[in-house]
């Protein structure tokens, strides 16, 4: 099934998945589904420094049929008190919409999202509440992720 | 008949959220052009352009490397004004050493054994003059001249035949000479020493200046593209979109070359943006690179997209 599902697959996505597998990038693990090869099931540790540390937060990331003409969809699966991800997962990032570029991978847009845990951005925010939370008390909105780190992430 | 590509700058590109909200819009009208080849008989490797001390203290060798698929002579020139309304005239205060001559040969040395006087006297020249540009005056230029190949077959054997040596160093070139100049000026290294570094370059062809641009990307026979570049986790040569395919395309005004032949022409009915800088294609150029010996690489590597100098 896989084998069959593997000829069809462009040599790039192949190319890849194995170097996901065999060099992945500290503190992401990205690794394919056995019944569709472009569904990936993704773990990022919550970087060190930020609200999100100690957290371990898993993801999906599909590549569409057009990839990599056109970015692959990406979702927090685990729940995130952050400003540019809201409640259903979705990720308010540039590179996954109008600055998506074909040079760009798998292993650069988890790294991408693994840089946006550790820099908030509450001035684009994706999530309205969280966003306003985090500029009119940072301190307060810190301690409310980190809270949700212990509660959603670490198990 | 392909032409040259003419180059012209790429206007800087704000990053930002003034971008966002814009979908890139397909590109009909791009074509996927073919390079003309301009056949660059003579080549100085820019990265083997260095100074070397001589007995004489302040007083330095200016030395360097270069191939030539034809005859062809050197001659040196600091503190120069070039004239492009005359045939990239060359004057200088300091009065130019005699031009060296050299057959045809790969990674010839200069100056060859016995040849002295093409020297730079950073006590007699002003240091500020050495080291910067200042109202088309060039610290040092190095112009190394050939027959044009195509010109001088045609002559062959007539009365129109011409000859190098009837040519005073750094005068207006005639089409008939095919030269290529490289302008540099000194810097301090780190340790306190002097060296050279290349400005520019230019290829003077059939009547006709073309500024050297170099191709991003296109780097023969090392092992991938590193960080540096901007091509991290692809090996080799290979497009970026495909990761199969080696790239031979070049994406312009921008100059990446990151893709293959047919991921670009595949891009090209999608976005109009570099896939490496975001930068709007103009137009694709398709390279094709024979896999030749070194030396033909070495040849690429210094022959990139031209850019012609309209005369002032």
């Amino acid at each position: 099934m896989a084998a069959e599902q593997a000829a069809q697959l462009p040599r790039r996505i192949i190319k890849e998945t194995q170097k996901l597998i065999s060099e992945p990038a500290p503190g992401i693990s990205a690794s394919p589904s056995e019944e569709n090869l472009r569904y990936f099931n993704v773990m990022i540790l919550g970087p060190q420094q930020s609200p999100y540390e100690g957290g371990v937060f898993k993801l999906e990331l599909f590549l569409p049929e057009d990839y990599p003409m056109a970015p692959p969809k990406v979702r927090f699966l685990t729940k995130i008190y952050h400003p540019n991800i809201d409640k259903l997962g979705r990720i308010c990032l540039d590179i996954l919409k109008d600055k998506w570029s074909p040079a760009l991978q798998i292993r650069t847009v988890l790294l991408s999202i693994q840089a946006l845990l550790s820099a908030p951005n509450p001035d684009d925010p994706l999530a309205d509440q969280i966003a306003k939370h985090w500029k009119e008390n940072e301190k307060e909105a810190i301690a409310t992720a980190r809270q949700w780190t212990s509660m959603y992430a670490q198990n | 008949m392909p032409q040259p590509y003419q180059y012209r700058p790429v206007p800087q590109q704000p990053y930002g959220p003034g971008q966002f909200g814009q979908p890139p819009r397909p590109v009909q009208t791009q074509e996927c052009q073919t390079t003309a080849t301009v056949r660059n008989q003579v080549n100085l490797r820019k990265q083997t352009l260095a100074l070397e001390k001589t007995a004489q203290p302040g007083v330095f060798n200016i030395t360097f490397s270069f191939d030539a698929s034809t005859p062809c002579r050197v001659t040196t020139f600091v503190c120069a004004r070039e004239d492009v309304t005359r045939s990239c005239r060359i004057t200088s205060p300091f009065p130019a050493a005699p031009a060296v001559s050299y057959p045809k040969g790969l990674n010839h040395k200069f100056p060859g054994p016995g040849v002295s006087g093409h020297v730079i006297n950073t006590v007699r020249a002003p240091a500020r003059e050495l080291t910067s540009v200042t109202s088309d005056v060039f610290p040092v230029v190095i112009r190394l001249e050939a027959l044009n190949a195509d010109i001088a077959a045609g002559a062959a054997g007539t009365s129109d035949a011409h000859s190098l040596s009837s040519l005073e160093p750094g005068c207006e070139l005639p089409a008939w000479v095919q030269s290529q100049t490289t302008y540099a000026r000194l810097v301090k290294e780190d340790d306190g020493a002097w060296g050279l570094r290349v400005i520019k370059q230019k290829i003077w062809v059939k009547g006709t200046a073309y500024e050297l641009q170099e191709i991003y990307g296109m780097e023969q026979g090392k092992p991938g593209g590193s960080a540096e570049d901007g091509y991290e986790d692809v090996d080799g040569n290979e497009c970026v979109i495909c990761m199969s395919a080696p790239r031979d395309t070049t994406a312009l005004p921008c100059r990446h070359m990151c893709m293959c032949h047919s991921c670009a022409s595949a891009l090209k009915t999608q976005t109009n943006k570099c896939p490496i800088c975001r930068n709007e294609i103009e137009s694709l150029l398709h390279i094709k690179i024979s896999s030749k010996p070194p030396a033909a690489a070495a040849a690429a590597d210094g022959a990139a997209a031209a850019s012609s100098q309209a005369p002032a």
